[in-house]
């Protein structure tokens, strides 16, 4: 059996079972995500209103039998944070389930007659749409908890918080991890914010007597799979007991603090004195003290073998949240001046709950320190911001707004942000690199567009000289498209350290999705793959009205310089302009 | 006075070996010494070393991805040689970062 588009449209309640158009069926993910929204959503549409759409879409080999941390989930649709079109991804229990049930995406349209809330229940006799009345006004804690205790079988969760009942620019969509809590979020971006306006609180998916994924090639599935399980286990990073494995993402605080590029205090030096404390040996240690529910080396979704995720521990033992990322730590850390991980945990789970993104939120409090509004390191202060947005206060809203918003209002001129959304936790000036896919990526500042490939293991030519600002135009778009694969396949992106670093672990990723999907693709197709879902985004962003204008990065980088390294953003604006020069519409 | 601030399971090398503590060795400059000769005399196996900073400025990672990066670099040519006869001096800052802290983003 063929894998079908559920078409849900919530304008007239109706649900329809689509076969896979010949044009759509290459892919997958975040390129399906991509390739529906730039046929199907106007570029210039208000991504709140009746034409905008949220399309979710699991991997290539997501729900594949063993296939190795491939569970994500892609949600994409044009951005109200950005106005771009997005892909924002997630780990949790949905993707393999929606594909256990042989959709290839499910599009959510259209906008209720009546201002009314559903829950949606998806399962192998179809959809029904339930009431969700009761669950409005709910965060994310009590969303996943009621939905289990209502729903058999231990379902998927996907949902809104109250930010995304708001609408507000920075909500993000919910998965529920395999402990039935909200830690997973495909965050970036707003698209909680597009689910609240089709009048959608949550979606419940149940695979039960699913039909499964099909696989076209065992052989060449397994011969995959067992390449990129073994580079997985081999990699210092994402081995057992590797750096992923025993410290999670957070592995990442002391060693980009060390590289003086730890963005710190609203962007205003590349070094945090308290970064120790916020680290990922730090989260180790206190999991150990603590024990109890605590935790390192957790799954963020079934059948993960790097296992990078964590639950943190409050004083007692109890869990406090799922999970304390990098990022996360750092935005509501170093760059809030904040040294004390209890408080960093605390507002995780808020944003956990009232389903915000971490990064913005982080950065949003910056802005409101930066202004005045609250002291650098006001921990207590800053765990109040989440107040004002859950009980939708003016000033809760414009924070729920994000970054670029909270400084208009509050008349802030260093704004870390590119198209709308605000910087991870890179400083671009110490990281150039980096500062080049953040300029332009087709989704805004985001440090998960472009990783870093070496281009002799990607199969692309030349010889490139990475230190120089020529060179770098050509290592992002490679980075960049390399990425979009990978965000198509189903595998988490830290896939991504091993494939690098072992070849046999690139090819086993191709063959692994050749295998699952019987498309004929190598390892050195890769490249060109990832190019052409660029594209597709590239063309969307261009008739929403972006130019290469918008592919910079802010000003004041380009005049504050950075301690320690005190370096300036030097990239000349005619070499970013050349990472997208080759798109062109047919 | 050279500072070699150790992270991860190489904390051990260091008195105070605490995560939420500076572990720090800290030697006195030998003139002409290179960080080969540097990490002999303070007894740190080359073998554990995954990444190594001077002066916040990255001199070498074993990840093959590390050139690519962007970041602030000792030398120009390449930050993937393993060659440390670099001259540590006085007042210089290292550090080091074992395999279990392997990699340079997530």
């Amino acid at each position: 059996m063929g894998k079908k588009i559920l078409r849900i449209n919530m304008s007239d309640m109706q649900t329809s079972y689509e076969d896979v158009p010949e044009k759509w069926a290459r892919w997958a993910g975040r390129g399906l995500t991509s390739a529906i929204t730039y046929d199907e959503v106007d570029p210039t549409c208000h991504p709140l209103g009746p034409n905008n759409k949220v399309v979710i879409a699991p991997g290539w080999v997501t729900g594949s039998p063993a296939a190795p941390s491939s569970g994500r989930t892609s949600f994409g649709g044009k951005s109200p944070l950005t106005g771009t079109i997005k892909e924002a991804n997630s780990g949790g229990l949905s993707g393999q389930k929606i594909a256990k049930l042989g959709l290839a995406a499910i599009i959510l349209e259209g906008v209720p007659k009546k201002d009314k809330w559903y829950t949606l229940v998806i399962n192998k006799d179809g959809v029904e749409f339930e009431d969700a009345s009761g669950l409005i006004g709910k965060g994310m804690y009590d969303v996943d908890e009621i939905l289990w205790e209502q729903y058999p079988n231990e379902p998927a969760v996907i949902g809104i918080g109250q930010a995304g009942e708001m609408k507000l620019s920075n909500a993000g969509i919910s998965v529920n991890d395999p402990e039935n809590k909200p830690g997973r979020y495909a965050g970036r971006g707003g698209m909680g914010a597009v689910m609240g306006a089709r009048g959608v609180k949550a979606i419940v998916v149940d695979d039960t007597d699913g039909p499964g994924v099909d696989i076209a090639d065992a052989d060449l599935f397994k011969q995959g799979r067992r390449k990129l399980t073994k580079a997985i286990g081999k990699h210092d990073l994402t081995k057992k007991d590797g750096g992923l494995n025993a410290f999670g993402t957070n592995v990442l605080m002391n060693i980009i603090n060390e590289a003086g590029g730890l963005p710190t205090r609203n962007f205003s030096a590349g070094q945090f004195e308290g970064a120790a404390l916020n680290s990922g040996e730090k989260v180790a240690e206190i999991v150990e003290e603590r024990g109890g529910e605590g935790m390192t080396g957790h799954s963020c979704h079934p059948g993960c073998i790097i296992q990078c995720s964590n639950i943190y521990p409050d004083e007692d033992g109890s869990a406090l949240v799922s999970c304390l990322e990098y990022e996360t730590a750092w935005a509501l850390g170093a760059n809030c001046g904040i040294d004390d991980l209890d408080y960093i945990a605390k507002m995780t789970r808020e944003c956990n709950d009232l389903g915000v993104d971490t990064i913005e939120a982080g950065n949003t409090i910056a802005i409101a320190m930066e202004a005045g509004v609250l002291e650098f390191g006001d921990k207590e202060g800053a765990l109040k911001t989440f107040d004002e947005i859950r009980e939708g206060t003016p000033l809760g809203r414009i924070y729920g707004q994000g970054v670029e918003a909270t400084a208009k209002a509050f008349g802030v001129h260093r704004v870390p942000t590119v198209k709308g959304q605000s910087m991870p936790a890179y400083e671009p000036r110490a990281i150039k690199g980096i500062g080049v896919t953040y300029a332009t990526t087709t989704m805004g500042a985001d440090h998960t567009s472009g990783y870093t490939i070496a281009p002799e293991i990607a199969g692309v030519g030349g010889k490139v000289d990475p230190l120089a600002d020529e060179d770098k135009d050509a290592l992002s778009l490679t980075f960049q498209a390399a990425t979009a694969f990978i965000d198509s396949t189903g595998y988490c992106l830290f896939i991504a350290f091993p494939i690098l670093d072992i070849e046999e672990g690139w090819a086993g990723m191709a063959e692994s999705v050749a295998g699952v999907t019987g498309l004929d693709i190598t390892g050195d197709d890769v490249i060109e793959i990832g190019k052409e879902v660029l594209k597709m985004e590239r063309l969307f962003n261009k008739a929403a009205g972006f130019t290469p204008a918008d592919d910079r990065l802010p000003e004041f980088m380009r005049y504050e310089e950075l301690p320690p390294h005190n370096v300036k953003w030097t990239m000349a604006d005619e070499d970013l302009d050349e990472v997208y020069a080759w798109v062109q519409e047919d | 006075m050279i500072s070699i601030y150790l992270y991860g399971k190489l904390r051990r090398y260091a008195p105070d070996s605490r995560p939420s503590g500076n572990s720090v060795i800290e030697v006195e400059a030998i003139e002409d010494e290179t960080l080969q000769m540097l990490l002999d005399r303070v007894g740190i196996d080359i073998e554990e070393l995954y990444t190594i900073f001077i002066n916040h400025k990255l001199l070498t990672s074993r990840t093959k991805y590390a050139r690519f990066l962007g970041y602030q670099q000792v030398r120009d040519d390449t930050c993937q040689s393993w060659d440390l006869n670099v001259v540590i001096k006085d007042g210089d800052r290292l550090g080091l970062f074992g395999r279990d802290m392997s990699g340079l983003v997530v």
